[in-house]
């Protein structure tokens, strides 16, 4: 019994806590069992306290039972990359430097899932502060992908992916700089958010590069993956870069149509570097959405989109740089070497030219919207570039040339985060090595509701989404 | 000596790191593509500029709150 409702989506464990089919009990227990028998092989769990988790279970529980349901996400067990703060609770953001940061207030993402009922049962692995694509970690343990535990996750959000993919919970926040929650999506065979940047707050979670950060979820499913969105998007007073525009109902255009609706298909850049083995997945999986009714239509990315990737680079490691200089000079032993020497590089950055690099957005955004989002109401697009690699394979520290391939590796993501606008990871397959691939829809900027249209219209038509990995 | 330079110096002495070599090359790359770009920077250019123009992209039945 454990291991089936293991095996349900976060949306059909919701219903059927709400229904009081299941306990919020027994699916806690389910989960915990589960981190049990496979936690240590995949690695993902930084920290989990059983009978605190327990005891919130048991507590939602009896909520439900005199009538008080918190809201959607009543008693469903959730984890968390280590950087999204709760007060009182160590959050280590995946470093030695920070492995006994107690938060001094939980973070505006946490409080809203709370106030929808979800628990919060473990904090989950992750790249050292976030910087890093390939789930490495040198300080901490290193997530291994469920599907093939000698292959990466992919990173930074390397927990959040493996334990929602290993089934250890229903769905995790991670966060987005340059494609760290859509390569552990796709690195691991599930749905990955990055919303627009501003539509999720950032108070209560780590800095990385603030111009480009955004945070979202990871979940089994594109309806799992909106019903937890629903409830972090919109304005903070916490954090006044976050959006005031309204927020729509994400689950409302959830009903497999896309009729009508222009899917953009790029003819140039993106599939330039692309695999073949991982380029012929991510066009097959257009197929479904043709069914669907949606309408392909070629599109030609504007030749700026090159300098978003080093853009972002350079924009990342600056900020980056910023934030870190306190450590970087009082504890650079405590740094994994690849972090301090990432880090470091940003401190020589004049701060014309970051300030140059920032001020591009607006213009390369006007070229790129003006070229995609006046054909096409979406564009599908890979994610990586290749097929999910092994660990020793992306180990830098062995493979010196591999330092300008991971560069690479943000060829389809980082431009994105660099325009600021939505993206949503969704499974497409298996590639010959026996690891996940997945393509990308990116909407126009607080569109994320049509590109979970898109998503869920997909997942409608295909089953990839319900494959489970062999532990 | 420049800024830069000390920046450099401190990096090489306490970091190890040489700002000509690969590590820093996403880092160069980017300065190296700003200098070649500069002539798409409007005069006016204002921190707000992106933000405005992501909030104009939006769908239009998106209001604020």
């Amino acid at each position: 019994m454990s291991d089936e409702i293991a095996r349900l989506s976060l949306a059909a464990v919701a219903r059927a806590i709400q229904a009081r089919q299941i306990s919020s009990e027994e699916a806690t227990r389910a989960c915990l069992a589960r981190m049990q028998a496979h936690g240590a092989k995949v690695a993902a769990i930084a920290q989990v306290d059983p009978d605190d988790a327990v005891a919130q279970a048991r507590a939602a529980d009896a909520a439900l039972a005199r009538g008080d349901a918190a809201g959607p996400l009543h008693g469903v067990p959730l984890a968390h990359k280590d950087m999204f703060y709760r007060a009182g609770r160590i959050s280590g953001c995946g470093s030695k430097i920070r492995a006994d940061f107690v938060a001094p207030e939980t973070g505006t993402v946490l409080e809203r899932l709370d106030g929808a009922g979800a628990l919060d049962i473990a904090r989950l692995n992750m790249v050292e502060f976030a910087l890093g694509v390939t789930g490495h970690n040198e300080v901490m343990p290193t997530p291994r992908n469920p599907w093939n535990t000698a292959h990466i996750t992919g990173g930074s959000s390397s927990g959040s992916g493996a334990s929602v993919a290993a089934r250890l919970v229903f769905g995790a926040m991670g966060s987005d700089t340059g494609g760290s929650i859509r390569f552990p999506a796709c690195c691991n065979g599930v749905v990955g958010l990055k919303p627009t940047w501003s539509r999720v707050s950032r108070f209560g979670a780590m800095p990385l590069s603030p111009s480009l950060d955004t945070l979202g979820p990871l979940a089994r499913t594109v309806e799992d993956t909106a019903l937890m969105f629903q409830q972090i998007a919109g304005h903070d007073p916490r954090d006044p870069t976050s959006s005031r525009l309204a927020v729509p109902d994400y689950t409302a255009g959830l009903n497999g149509d896309l009729k009508g609706l222009r899917v953009g298909v790029p003819e140039t850049y993106f599939y330039d570097p692309v695999a073949p083995e991982v380029a012929e997945m991510v066009q097959a999986s257009l197929d479904p959405l043709v069914d669907a009714g949606a309408e392909l239509v070629g599109v030609t990315i504007p030749e700026s989109i090159t300098l978003s990737n080093p853009l972002t680079s350079l924009i990342t490691a600056t900020e980056g740089a910023s934030i870190h200089q306190h450590w970087l000079q009082t504890r650079p032993q405590d740094y994994g070497s690849q972090t301090r020497a990432r880090m470091s590089t940003g401190l020589a950055t004049p701060a014309t030219r970051y300030l140059q690099a920032r001020d591009l957005r607006a213009p390369l955004l006007a070229e790129f919207a003006e070229a995609v989002f006046e054909k096409a109401d979406v564009l599908h697009c890979p994610v990586m570039i290749s097929e999910v690699p092994t660990i020793a394979e992306t180990d830098l520290a062995a493979n010196p040339g591999f330092a300008e391939m991971i560069v690479r590796f943000g060829h389809c993501t980082r431009p994105i985060n660099f325009l600021g606008l939505p993206a949503l990871t969704v499974p497409c397959g298996f590639t010959p090595n026996g690891l996940p691939t997945a393509f990308q829809v990116v909407a126009r900027p607080f569109d994320e509701a049509t590109m979970l249209r898109v998503g869920h219209a997909y997942q409608a038509r295909t089953d990839w989404h319900e494959r489970m990995p062999e532990l | 000596m420049t800024d830069t330079q000390n920046i450099a110096a401190w990096l090489r002495e306490f970091q190890a790191i040489d700002a000509a070599d690969d590590l820093s090359g996403p880092s160069r790359a980017g300065s190296e593509l700003v200098q070649a770009n500069l002539e798409r920077l409007a005069f006016e250019a204002e921190p707000s500029a992106f933000t405005r123009l992501l909030h104009r992209l939006a769908p239009k039945e998106l209001s604020d709150e």
